[in-house]
């Protein structure tokens, strides 16, 4: 009597079971035979920009929008996730080969290297994106032995955002030096402001920052990448300089109180609610200009200085970057149509232009053309510095290596900053990482 | 006994509450009582700011005025109404198969003698040492080829066979302090063991499912790890992703993610509010013995 009742039980899961997949199965299949009259395609594209609606994301939307008009045959089901689900589900999407048809990539080493050594990345040809004006050498970061396998969207560098007001009302200038820039925090510390606000608990502001130290320091950004080649070393006695000289600019008071626990979103409000003078942070922050949620006289009186410089170095020696961009998959169906929507989608007339002028961002194709005299005082000054470039340091240093490389250098320059290193180790512990990374790249 | 008396008296006499001992208690409970409420208001006050205005040196801001255009913006831009109903399909489902099972399951194993029970269950309970994390690649790798990928079984599965451990191991804590006299009973008048199981076991167990119940509603609700995982199609996605869809590259709508917040809540505190009594009596009973 029981084993009856138990098989009964049973079998009446597994048809319950098996009636519901067959459910779900039935209607996914009735939804595929309803794509499929004439030749249409389904590209899956994969971002990092979950917002649809506002800023890069809004840009992106609009641009996959239009071409479903003009492409009534293809069909771009997109799918977004912020930074860290994003770089979980690729990590789990390239272990089962199944890498959506176009994704977003960051042209540096620590993200899109593992890629293209597994062959997940399908080859583009250069030929396609001549003429789209990108910035020379932009593609740098997305090439591996001379083959091309993604394509950048943003240009990013690391200046530094300043409060007009606050800087007038006070008498103070804003600082070119180094020096200078101890000074001025120190007086804006009197008056009870903080001076400089930044992100450290996120982690990767810090190391971005490094490369600024070392280049004033020694005057070019060749060390750094050198060192984590291995041709030199980060027990450089420059190197340990600089960290000196960092942790003497962060002891003296030029980071906002708790910017070590203050994250993205703090220490931006923090800068936009008028409490610091200045927010080191990248070019892609021209919005606060325009900003809303920020008060008028926030809006009115951002401006932006290139990073402060030493005898060494000029204004124009800038951290420059190509960050996030568009790689096509190698398991796709439809790379041809993947690669028919990138090229349309840096078309001058939408992503350069489209992006300049909601100001989320700089794109990494020329856009001078689409200059509306309508831009911020930001944006304009923004540009000018851009203009400025007299060396460019490439991919910051954090990303130009492994995941794990990355994650050693953020947290040895928040113990350098709280004192659990010293400068001394802090070079040691830092070329210990870039061999341990080397040797894991072999 | 001696002092209460003469405080009774004492009370009685002069109509004054000289009640030292509750006064304390009180305050102490409207403090407790405060800090628990505390984190709702807060989340419900940031809901009506601007995002600017995060962040700042005061606690409590009033709204000034109160952005009602977040909760506009979570229903046409975090597609709340949607998601919501996948939510509560997915969230009901497995929270009902999970009582199911774990019930079935704690009956076998309390009450029933068989050759593996202590076996079997501690094989179920290693089920609680497993890492989220461990199980996403090969759970993805099984939903791929089985075609489950984009499906509500691809978070009712997981979900229920995540909670099924602790469930049953509260709900056969709580099974434990049944008199076995009282079946014994139902036996002799000519019980059949699934009478048993549905007619007697059921009615008493209600507190433990309850509690069961409300924990596992609350996992399901917030889970987001597994749903990113699995889900990429929006007609499946549930309310966690509503969320998400506030983030820009580098910073994010928060006073919108606020609202889409505190709408995600309010079923939680229903939930909670509902079946506060049964779950006290179920923690109480189930940890005397469990």
């Amino acid at each position: 009597m029981k084993k009856w009742i138990l098989l009964l039980l049973t079998a009446i899961l597994s048809i319950g079971l098996v009636a519901c997949s067959d459910n779900t199965g039935s209607k996914e299949g009735s939804s595929k035979d309803g794509k499929k009259d004439g030749e249409k395609v389904t590209l899956k594209f994969f971002t990092a920009l979950p917002d649809r609606e506002t800023g890069l994301g809004g840009v992106e939307q609009k641009i996959i929008d239009s071409y479903m008009e003009k492409n009534p045959n293809v069909k771009i089901e997109v799918e977004a996730l912020q930074d860290e689900p994003f770089k979980d589900k690729i990590k789990i999407y390239s272990s089962t080969k199944q890498l959506p048809d176009i994704i977003q990539a960051w042209g540096q080493s620590s993200f899109i290297a593992p890629l293209i050594n597994n062959g997940l990345l399908y080859e583009l040809n250069p030929a396609d994106f001549e003429d789209k004006d990108f910035i020379e050498g932009s593609f740098d970061g997305f090439s591996k032995d001379g083959k091309l396998y993604g394509v950048p969207r943003n240009t990013d560098f690391l200046p530094l955002f300043y409060n007009k007001r606050l800087f007038e009302e006070n008498g103070i200038e804003p600082p070119k030096t180094q020096e200078d820039l101890i000074a001025v925090s120190k007086k804006f510390r009197a008056l009870g402001i903080n001076p400089v606000a930044t992100n450290g608990m996120d982690g990767w502001i810090f190391p971005m920052w490094f490369d600024y130290a070392l280049q004033r320091e020694t005057g070019s950004f060749d060390l750094m990448d050198d060192a984590l080649h291995g041709d030199k070393s980060y027990t450089d006695p420059a190197v340990i300089t600089a960290a000196k000289k960092m942790k003497e600019i962060v002891d003296a008071g030029v980071f906002a109180d708790g910017y070590l626990t203050a994250d993205y979103g703090t220490a931006r409000n923090l800068f936009g609610q008028e409490k610091a003078a200045m927010y080191l942070m990248g070019a892609w922050e021209m919005g606060l200009a325009t900003d809303e949620n920020f008060p008028e006289s926030f809006r009115n009186n951002v401006g932006v200085i290139p990073y402060p410089v030493s005898d060494k170095s000029k204004a124009g020696d800038l951290v420059i970057y190509q960050g996030g961009g568009y790689s096509i998959s190698n398991n796709s169906e439809h790379k041809e149509e993947a690669v028919k929507f990138l090229k349309y989608f840096f078309e001058s007339e939408n992503w350069p232009k489209l992006t300049w002028q909601s100001g989320a961002g700089m794109p990494a194709q020329s856009f001078d053309k689409y200059l509306t005299g309508k831009e911020s005082t930001l944006q304009k000054e923004m540009i000018d510095i851009f203009n400025s470039v007299t060396s460019a340091s490439g991919t910051p240093i954090l990303d130009d290596s492994t995941p794990e490389f990355k994650e050693t250098i953020m947290s040895l320059h928040q113990e350098l900053f709280t004192g659990k290193v010293t400068p001394n180790q802090f070079g040691e512990k830092l070329d210990a990482a870039a061999k341990k990374a080397r040797d894991a790249s072999k | 006994m001696n002092t209460n008396s003469k405080l009774n008296i004492s009370q009685k006499r002069k109509r004054k509450p000289p009640k030292v001992g509750k006064v304390i208690l009180y305050t102490f409970m409207a403090i407790v009582g405060i800090l628990q409420l505390f984190p709702l208001l807060w989340l419900f006050d940031y809901s009506l700011l601007k995002s600017g205005n995060f962040f700042g040196d005061a606690v409590f801001q009033f709204p000034s005025p109160p952005q009602w255009d977040n909760y506009v913006k979570a229903f046409t831009q975090g597609h709340v109404l949607p998601y919501f109903f996948n939510s509560l399909l997915v969230t009901l489902v497995s929270v009902a198969i999970t009582a199911v099972v774990s019930i079935l399951l704690a009956y076998a194993f309390t009450r029933m003698k068989w050759k593996f029970n202590v076996l079997f269950m501690n094989i179920i309970l290693l089920g609680m040492m497993i890492p989220i994390h461990a199980t996403l690649l090969p759970n993805f790798i099984i939903f791929n080829q089985v075609g489950l990928l984009n499906s509500y079984w691809a978070l009712i599965l997981p979900y229920t066979a995540f909670n099924i451990p602790i469930s049953m191991f509260i709900v056969s804590g709580f099974m434990e302090t049944i008199p076995k006299t009282i079946e014994e009973a139902a036996v002799i008048d000519g019980c059949s063991i699934w009478g048993i199981l549905f007619k007697i076991i059921l009615p008493i167990t209600r507190p433990a499912i309850a509690t069961i119940s409300v924990v596992n509603f609350i996992n399901c609700w917030n889970e987001f790890i597994m749903a990113y995982t699995f889900i990429t199609l929006d007609k499946f996605k549930t309310l966690p992703f509503s969320i998400i869809q506030f983030v820009g590259q580098y910073s994010s709508n928060y006073g919108a993610q606020f609202a889409v917040m505190s709408l995600i809540a309010i079923p939680s505190i229903i939930i909670y509010l509902i079946f506060t009594d049964e779950i006290n009596k179920g923690l109480m009973s189930g940890s005397v013995k469990g």
